[in-house]
């Protein structure tokens, strides 16, 4: 099972990324420029002690899954290759968590590659001023939570591209799946603050880790059940009809 | 092991009213090339999706080199290749990386990949153009790497939806002489679905005619042939004229006597020396110039047993 994984995961990593695949070289150089390199020194040696960089690549997961996931079976059928695959012996699990492992390993890694610049270019930037880099509890977080954002958007994706004709379909259903998830963060700071439950007083008794764990864990459990109705909706016959 | 391939018994499937496969029943044996002929719409690509057990039967029964459609169709598919409507190749990936990956799908090992995509790629002169990314290749190269892949991991048994449609003449016949040579050299079970006749009577030891879902016959071409029409033969020259006609009609085991562009074509039903027929054209005093006696093509048979049909009804 698992080496049919890998091999799945490896056809998507190696159409993707390195042969001639939608990503071109240059917008990789991009992620990195943005991601590692512009909005990082922005925020200054000192803010980069504190973690706030970080802040931005709750995005990052998204943006980078987004594209390949909704082509992963969208785009296999548009360009007439989903049948011969299904046509051959791998199982049902092997093709599907290939194709969520390889969107998530992809967005995972490219958040590792823009971490780690960032640190390169910071300590460059900020010569004379020590060692400047995140702290390392946030830094394990921000990776945690980046894998936990992929693995989301992939449990998305993939839902919305195992029905889509074509892969563009796909992306636009996938674009608005995303914004609807995170409408709520734009709308709850414009609401009149007498709707909103009363949040504790002192922001020193609100337990950071706590929350984070929370969400983590709420992530985890919702990952999961995507996987799982990904899994139950993932029908030969009905991917071949479609 | 059976010496039966392929194993159809009433098969059927409906698409909502439609009845695209309606009670097929059929034998494939072991080693055989199995042309599946019919025209489009027929059920043939239905059929396949049956074989691999990618569509469910609505009704009736199948077993593919032992195995049962419905229940075990990882099995069948473990054991089987296909080049199905689409060539299914990945156009951003190269014609060896497309090769490879389907041999990692049946757990191949290095080694074996490496050696069986030189051979399969050699066989069809595509060997030194393994590096160029699929949307380069030609679409007559397509189909044969297409085949490549089907045989990646010598699989007893392929199927094949129309391997040559769309390609030109040219591409067309070179692909039929690989799938020739490739299928006797492997020994390998086909499964071949075509609308085209030449392409059957070339590679198709046996062939099954199939049209709204139900098969019309099933035989070697030549007895098809022999079933339906008979031979025909066409005399050219001059003076022949109606009476001439009438009174080749009137002689047994002639079906039918017409003029043809000036030829007269007498289509046979039994053996009839064709000799006799000369010395009656010339006593009734035309002069005969050739004398020609063809075989009816598949074709011949294929509208001969589609309008049958349509009798019937
Ligand atoms: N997914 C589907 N939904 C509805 N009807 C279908 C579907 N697939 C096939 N049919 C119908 O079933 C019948 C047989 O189709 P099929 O594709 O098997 O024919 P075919 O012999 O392969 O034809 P062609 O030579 O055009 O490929 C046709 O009437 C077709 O319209
Ligand atoms: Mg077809």
């Amino acid at each position: 099972m698992l080496v049919d994984i890998w091999t799945m995961l490896r056809k998507e990593l190696n159409e993707y990324l390195i042969q001639g695949g939608v990503r071109s070289k240059r917008s990789y150089l991009i992620y990195i420029l943005i991601f590692g390199i512009f909005l990082p020194l922005q925020s200054g040696a000192e803010g980069i002690r504190n973690g706030l960089p970080l802040l931005f690549f709750a995005w990052l997961p998204f943006l980078l899954v987004s594209g390949i996931i909704a082509d992963s079976f969208a785009g296999e059928r548009e360009r007439h290759t989903l049948e011969t695959l299904l046509a051959t012996r791998l199982p049902d699990q092997a093709i599907l968590f290939g194709k969520i492992l390889a969107a998530t390993l992809y967005g995972t890694g490219m958040v590792l590659v823009c971490l780690i610049t960032s640190i390169v270019a910071a300590n460059v930037a900020f010569r004379g001023e020590g060692f400047v880099s995140y702290p390392p509890l946030a830094l394990a977080g921000a990776l945690v939570g980046c894998l936990l954002a992929a693995g989301l958007a992939s449990g998305i994706g993939v839902l919305v591209s195992l029905r889509a004709p074509t892969a563009r379909q796909a992306q636009q259903t996938m674009s608005i799946a995303i914004i609807a998830l995170f409408l709520p963060f734009y709308i709850l700071p414009l609401l009149p603050p007498g709707l909103l439950p009363p949040i504790p007083v002192e922001p020193e008794a609100i337990n950071i880790v706590a929350i984070l764990l929370a969400v983590g864990s709420g992530l985890l459990v919702l990952d999961i059940v995507l996987i799982l109705v990904a899994r139950l909706r993932f029908k030969r016959e009905q991917l071949i009809l479609d | 092991m059976s010496e039966i391939a392929i194993r159809i018994e009433a098969l059927s499937r409906d698409f909502g009213t439609i009845r695209a496969v309606d009670s097929l029943t059929l034998e494939v044996p072991r080693g055989t090339v199995f042309g599946f002929l019919g025209p489009n719409g027929a059920g043939k690509t239905t059929t396949i999706r049956m074989l691999l057990g990618l569509l469910a039967p609505t009704a009736g029964n199948a077993t593919v080199l032992g195995f049962d459609v419905r229940t075990q169709a990882g099995a069948i598919r473990e054991r089987s290749g296909a080049l199905l409507e689409h060539n299914g190749l990945y156009e951003r990936l190269n014609a060896e990386d497309n090769l490879d990956f389907y041999g990692r799908i049946y757990r191949m090992s290095g080694a074996d990949r490496q050696a069986r995509i030189r051979e399969l790629l050699t066989h069809l002169s595509l060997w030194d153009r393994r590096h160029e990314l699929v949307r380069d290749l030609s679409k007559g190269m397509r189909q044969k790497l297409a085949v490549a892949r089907a045989l990646i991991h010598q699989p007893p048994l392929i199927f094949l939806d129309e391997p040559t449609a769309g390609l030109d003449p040219v591409a067309a016949a070179s692909l039929r002489d690989d799938l020739a040579s490739l299928v006797q050299k492997e020994g390998v079970t086909v499964f071949l679905n075509t609308h085209n006749l030449p392409e059957a009577e070339k590679l198709c030891a046996q062939v099954g005619v199939i049209r709204d879902g139900k098969l019309l016959a099933v035989g070697h071409p030549d007895t098809l042939r022999a079933r339906t029409e008979g031979n025909r033969v066409t005399i050219s020259g001059s003076g022949f004229d109606d009476n001439i006609l009438t009174l080749l009609h009137a002689r047994p085991g002639v079906d039918r006597a017409q003029f043809v562009n000036g030829h007269i074509e007498i289509g046979l039903t039994g053996e009839v020396e064709v000799s006799s027929l000369v010395s009656l054209i010339v006593g009734a005093g035309g002069q005969i110039e050739e004398v020609r006696k063809d075989k009816a093509s598949l074709e011949d048979v294929f509208l001969a047993l589609v309008r049958e049909e349509q009798e019937v009804e």
